[in-house]
């Protein structure tokens, strides 16, 4: 019981954080609809993020409020000042070194002939914004790969390991100064949300309201923080800064009427999260997903670099229309994101529909469409961006599947449970990618 | 490892639809009446005498109310033994199979007032359809319906939107018959009451004993005295010199 009132007491500090941010700080539409409730699909996905320390790449014409979303949000998540995620945000630009991102030597140091990093803000901060990210070369991308998966920076022979921390970069859309983001750096990214225009009328609204940054700046804090951050070098015992957050936090709450979370209470959320079971049938969509992003009947499995035939038996499937292969990071993100939206949702489990709203924001980034999948999507109707909308489009499609043979799935993936114990079962058939996985998993087809 | 770890428990719960659901029940009720035919047949045929004999008649409906006792069966479950009945009932007498009459008594049992049947899609022309049929019910039979249609009616209504065979209304006791079309001959034989309606022609009537019998718009069963034309009447005037 008590446990359980905590659960509810988080779920109700976050849900006031997030009707804090959309009524004062980031003024949007709701576009989202769970459980019979709607809210703004960037704001939501980005709170869960800063909770579960996620990944999220932030899209949108300039001037949208990309940047700002995650700086409050991190701001009130984390418990910093807004001074301080700004000292630790990195710009993504051609000029961009390593120097500037991770760490530099300690020169004074060095002359002495001591090895010793100097390391950024924005590699000790747990809050990680990288603003404009594909304006970063192409080569520089790399620079960040690493640290970005795990929290784990390494300059000169040291290396500094971030034990709590979420990211979110921002990306326009092309124009003449940005790159393309490689694969691998877009694959770290659990989820792709745009930050949309909020319409004419909240516009309006937003050029009237007074500065709503203030709100979270503290100059004292601030510059107690960023104090206590310089003072923690390589090798010395870092600086408590726990204080710090409890003094920050109380002036926000007199200030607004928020209650932040503390680090204590952030992971005791996170463990809440974990604990959310996933249904039998929301694990059975899943399987259903990848295995249509990842199989293929003529090479095996999907890879970018071929291309299946015109005329496969599996043309109707995803298989068909993805170029691709499905990452093991991909069905991490959905189970993580689903886990965190359960939870936000009050539900005892993650079921079908939580996977089915964070599959098309996880997959948007990662798959590559066929050019024919794409002209078709690209001219219909919709609310989104194309890659957006394709992953919606496939999700929809495959959970159109799933719905009419759900019972077939989870009585073939029962059989092939009993079937690898050494029961004596009629292997499953069907004509769904997953029976042949399931078939190359019982050692019955070639994998 | 076992990737499908988490299914083993699956099986346990065993996926029904609701059409399959409905399907297995209908089969289990066409499977109920179909033995009940059966007991029907199996009785008759130490008989073997289908002649229109009040015994044999009574008797055989007797057993078909019988075998029909604790079957719990709709209309619809009625037309699916009417279809199961054209297509498979090898079964025959003098005077056709006793089909007709087991259809009857289902006609009669059936949990409904409003029974309709379509006998444009079955091959047999059953006989006694609307046999006994109580006061209450009315038998809705569209296309041409065989002999003996209306029999011992006891207070229902039978409608034949087409013709019908001889022995319309045989021993009708009470009720109404009404025949679109045409009927045959021995029409409302031995008839004690109720009203029988022929919209077309009357190849034969029988020797009907109470009752009415329209041909059309005439009354043909009791044959009403044509009344005096008024032109015929003695004028008021002409009778007054007597």
């Amino acid at each position: 019981m008590g446990i359980f009132m905590t659960g509810q007491e988080h779920l109700g500090k976050i849900r006031d954080m997030y009707t804090f941010i959309s009524e004062r700080l980031y003024f949007n539409r709701p576009d989202l609809s769970v459980q019979g409730e709607s809210a703004n699909a960037t704001l939501l996905l980005s709170l869960l993020t800063a909770l579960i320390g996620g990944k999220a790449l932030i899209i949108g014409e300039p001037g949208l409020g990309k940047t700002t979303a995650a700086e409050y949000i991190c701001s009130l998540l984390y418990c910093l000042p807004l001074g301080v995620i700004w000292s630790g945000e990195v710009s993504g630009h051609p000029e961009q070194t390593e120097e500037k991102i991770v760490g530099r030597p300690n020169l004074g140091k060095l002359n002495q002939g001591e090895e010793v990093v100097v390391w950024s803000t924005f590699a000790r901060l747990p809050v990680k914004i990288v603003d404009e990210i594909n304006r970063l070369p192409e080569t520089k991308q790399s620079l960040i790969l690493d640290g970005l998966e795990r929290g784990k920076w390494e300059y000169l022979s040291q290396g500094l390991i971030n034990d709590e921390f979420c990211l979110f970069a921002t990306a326009n859309y092309q124009d003449q100064g940005t790159n393309t983001l490689v694969p691998p750096l877009l694959d770290r990214f659990d989820i792709v949300v745009e930050s949309k225009h909020p319409g004419a009328n909240i516009a309006s609204v937003i050029g009237q309201s007074s500065s709503r940054e203030n709100l979270l700046r503290h100059p004292d804090s601030e510059e107690a923080f960023l104090g206590a951050l310089q003072r923690t070098r390589n090798g010395r015992k870092a600086v408590d800064v726990e204080p710090l957050h409890r003094r920050f936090a109380k002036v926000v709450h007199e200030r607004c009427g928020v209650v932040m979370l503390s680090r204590a209470e952030r992971q005791a959320v996170r463990q809440e999260m974990a604990a959310l079971p996933m249904t039998l049938e929301a694990n059975a969509l899943l399987r259903m997903v990848l295995a249509e992003l990842s199989f293929c009947c003529k090479y095996g499995q999907k890879r970018s670099s071929e291309v299946c035939d015109e005329g496969c038996h599996y043309t109707n499937y995803l298989c068909y229309e993805v170029r691709n292969c499905a990452s093991n990071r991909l069905p991490g993100s959905v189970y993580r994101y689903a886990q965190a939206l359960a939870w936000w949702c009050g539900s005892p489990h993650v079921d079908v529909e939580h996977i089915r709203t964070i599959l098309p924001y996880a997959l948007a980034h990662r798959a590559q469409w066929r050019e024919s999948y794409l002209l078709a999507r690209e001219h219909e109707r919709r609310q989104e961006p194309l890659l957006l909308h394709a992953a919606r489009h496939a999700t929809a499609a495959v959970f159109h599947r799933f719905h009419e043979q759900r019972h077939d799935i989870l009585a073939s993936l029962g059989t092939a449970a009993r079937l690898l114990d050494g029961d004596d079962l009629p292997p499953p058939q069907g004509d769904h990618p997953l029976y042949s996985e399931i078939r190359r998993d019982l050692g019955l087809e070639l994998a | 490892m076992n990737p499908f770890e988490a299914f083993r428990s699956y099986s346990a719960t065993r996926r029904e639809l609701p059409l399959d659901r409905i399907l297995a029940r209908r089969d289990q009720v066409l499977q109920r009446l179909a033995q009940s035919y059966q007991a029907l047949i199996e009785e008759e045929s130490k008989q073997l005498i289908w002649v229109v004999e009040q015994g044999a008649l009574s008797r055989a409906y007797s057993t078909a109310v019988e075998a029909l006792q604790g079957v719990d069966f709709t209309v619809e479950d009625l037309e699916d033994m009417c279809l199961e009945l054209d297509t498979n009932d090898g079964v025959t007498t003098p005077m056709g199979a006793p089909s007709g009459l087991f259809i009857a008594a289902m006609c009669n049992q059936v949990p409904a007032h409003d029974i309709a049947l379509n006998l444009r899609i079955f091959r047999h022309r059953w006989p006694f359809l609307g046999y006994r049929l109580p006061r209450g019910r009315r038998l809705y039979l569209d296309g041409d319906a065989g002999d003996f249609v209306g029999a011992l009616l006891d207070g229902g209504e039978v409608v034949v939107t087409g013709n019908a065979g001889n022995y319309t209304s045989i021993g009708m006791k009470t009720g109404t018959v009404q025949i679109g079309y045409s009927t045959g001959k021995y029409t409302g034989e031995g008839m004690r009451g109720g009203t029988l309606r022929v919209g077309g022609r009357i190849a034969a009537l029988g020797r009907a004993k109470q009752g009415v019998i329209y041909e059309g718009d005439l009354q043909v069963f009791p044959t009403k005295e044509p009344e005096p034309s008024a032109t015929l009447k003695p004028l008021a005037s002409a009778a007054q010199p007597k």
